[in-house]
């Protein structure tokens, strides 16, 4: 993985305080540090690269634009990450609609996407992620990775705590049949 | 059986480390995405709101203090200090005493009296025939018979009947057929010989019955004997007063002027009956009269243009970045636009002081500002307590040239020579949508405006 950004001489304190002047050059540089991090948090809930980019992008200028809400005595990947986690929800319930309709065409995708490769590394396992249904899937990384309670689920996605764990544990059931047919 | 294969402990367990663990390399293409929409977003003002209204004052105030520098006050209070300085300061008045004053003031006031008496006896027995007061006009007519550069009034016009008319102004009275104005009279009697024509005409005798007119009449010049000699002149011994009636009289206007124009604008969106918000305007245009009756305007309108409206009305691109990332259910926008408008004036009816005319033209918008505040469906109340935004502002986003159709009628109303005032109703319909959203906006309103002629 190369991180062209980490061998900058820039501080992330400086870079922060640049793109609070919209400095153009600092933006970048902390696009170019925080992206892959970015991406990593947004592909789990994109079904796509291209759809992971986009809300990454999407991310980021909220990032630029509302810098000066960020407040420097926490972490700022922590305040990072959930600008981020809270875009791609922000995106994933502007295609709620659109994701129902994928969601019917799962079961299909899950016979006709295996291979034969035994040996599992994260980019598969992150490839099973993408294949669950958008819904299953964004309860599967909100409670699974980022820590949500499912009464947090319930509220952000408007369902009812029921749905949430009835989500998650279909998501967990799907990876399984998925990281079986892995290892056959 | 599937839980003993990877109970749920392990199975999150393996996703969390690739979370933690995975990442991508750097795309270069992302970045060069990321940079044109922070173009769109970070553009930054050129020229502040403020300014435009400052501009605006400066403005007004000019155009306040040229017209108090120009206003000279009651024309009529003004007549008999003119005409002092007149009687004691003009050459002429110097020569004729030192030709021959008696023989010359006698026949002068001998004619203006007996022509006086025939127009106040035509009054009586012709209601055709009318005096006429009309206002004090400048520079129509050259007083080189007293000096180069004084500048005579006309105080009385007198219309005898439909073929003669006689203006009677501080330093002359001239008689003159409506066939030709009494302008160009004034200039062909220009070679006239005031001398010749008062030795061929007989003083009259009944000048004890004549009505003397206010006016102080210095001298006769100019005078067309061949319409004087046709008067109709006719003895009455209880001479009645004269009666003013006026007459259509269309006075000069400017060819250059320079408005200043305000207005409440009425905005609506996708039709004119849809009106959201009431906004206002301020600019100057500037005006030239390139051909009788039509007039090329230009100028500069800041229009702050304020507007409530669903987001259906907007023409959005389809994956919009929303600040907040919710979609919004209706958005109030307020905009600051520059309005340059070219239009085309024409004076379509001229009664006096007053126009009557219709405006046509395209307008060019330059966006200065652009404040969207999103409103949202209150289930997603809930989503917005953090910090994602719900507004977003744009500075000179973009123009749109020959964006809008203006059209306007109006009237217009000289106070004096080279300042009226205008009232203007105005719609203008969206050639093309206009702003961040794309929106077609149709503004209507009322300008009001104050003009000086240059």
């Amino acid at each position: 993985m190369s991180n062209p950004i980490a061998k900058t001489p820039f501080s992330i304190e400086i870079l922060i305080d640049g793109c609070m002047k919209d400095d153009r050059k600092c933006q970048e540089l902390l696009y170019r540090q925080f992206f892959g991090f970015a991406m990593g948090v947004c592909l789990r809930y994109a079904s796509s690269k291209d759809e992971a980019t986009f809300i990454v992008n999407d991310g980021f200028l909220k990032i630029f634009t509302k810098i000066h809400l960020y407040e420097p005595e926490k972490p700022f990947k922590a305040w990072f990450r959930r600008v981020m986690v809270n875009t791609a929800l922000d995106y994933y319930r502007q295609n709620v609609k659109r994701y129902y309709q994928e969601d019917i065409q799962e079961q299909y995708e899950l016979e006709s996407t295996s291979t034969a490769d035994h040996d599992l590394d994260y980019e598969q396992l992150y490839a099973m992620v993408q294949r669950l249904s958008p819904a299953y899937r964004t309860v599967f990384n909100m409670y699974v990775i980022d820590g949500f309670s499912h009464e947090e689920i319930a509220n952000k996605l408007n369902i009812s705590i029921g749905t949430s764990k009835g989500n998650l544990a279909r998501a967990r059931e799907n990876l399984r049949k998925m990281i079986q047919r892995y290892g056959r | 059986m599937e839980d003993n294969f990877l109970p749920d402990d392990q199975l999150d367990g393996l996703f969390r480390e690739a979370s933690d663990q995975y990442r991508t390399a750097f795309d270069e293409g992302a970045w060069q995405s990321m940079a044109s929409k922070l173009d769109t977003y970070q553009t930054k003002p050129t020229a502040k709101p403020f300014a435009w209204k400052r501009l605006s004052i400066l403005l007004v105030l000019i155009g306040f203090s040229v017209f108090m520098v120009n206003y000279d006050g009651d024309s009529s209070s003004k007549i008999p200090n003119k005409n002092l300085s007149m009687a004691t300061k003009t050459p002429l008045n110097a020569k004729v005493k030192a030709e021959n004053a008696a023989t010359k003031n006698t026949s002068i006031k001998a004619l203006q009296q007996n022509l006086t008496t025939g127009i106040s006896q035509q009054q009586n027995t012709r209601p055709n025939e009318r005096l006429v007061v009309v206002p004090k006009q400048k520079d129509r007519i050259t007083a080189s018979n007293i000096s180069e550069k004084e500048t005579p009034s006309i105080e009385k016009l007198l219309i005898l009947n439909q073929e003669k008319t006689i203006v009677l102004t501080q330093n002359k009275l001239v008689v003159d057929s409506p066939k030709t104005t009494w302008q160009n009279t004034l200039k062909e009697n220009q070679e006239a010989n005031i001398d010749e024509s008062l030795k061929s005409l007989t003083p009259l005798e009944s000048q004890e019955n004549t009505i003397r007119p206010s006016i102080n009449f210095l001298k006769i010049k100019y005078l067309d004997l061949s319409v004087a000699l046709n008067l109709p002149l006719i003895e009455s011994p209880e001479p009645q007063p004269v009666r003013a009636t006026k007459i259509t009289f269309t006075p000069p206007r400017p060819k250059v002027g320079i408005r200043l124009l305000a207005a409440s604008d009425l905005n609506s969106i996708s039709g004119i009956n849809n009106v959201k918000a009431v906004g206002k305007s301020v600019g100057v245009v500037f005006e030239y009269e390139f051909m009788d009756r039509l007039k090329l305007q230009t100028g500069f309108i800041n229009t702050q243009k304020d507007y409530q409206t669903s987001i259906r009305d907007y023409n959005l691109p389809e994956k919009v970045i929303w600040p907040s990332g919710i979609k919004p259910s209706d958005i109030n926008a307020q905009s600051s636009i520059l309005d340059i408008p070219i239009n085309i004036r024409f004076d379509a009816i001229r009664h006096g002081k007053s126009d009557f005319f219709i405006n046509t033209g395209l307008s060019s918008y330059l966006m200065i500002s652009e404040k969207y505040h999103f409103g949202y469906d209150p289930n997603y109340g809930y989503l917005l307590k953090g910090n994602m935004a719900q507004e977003q502002q744009l500075y000179r986003s973009s123009d749109y040239l020959f964006s809008t159709f203006n059209l306007s009628v109006g009237y217009e109303t000289q106070l004096k020579y080279g300042f009226s005032v205008q009232v203007e109703p105005y719609l203008k319909a969206p050639l093309k949508g206009i702003g961040w959203g794309n929106v077609n906006m149709y503004s209507t309103g009322v300008f009001f405006s104050i003009k000086h002629g240059l």
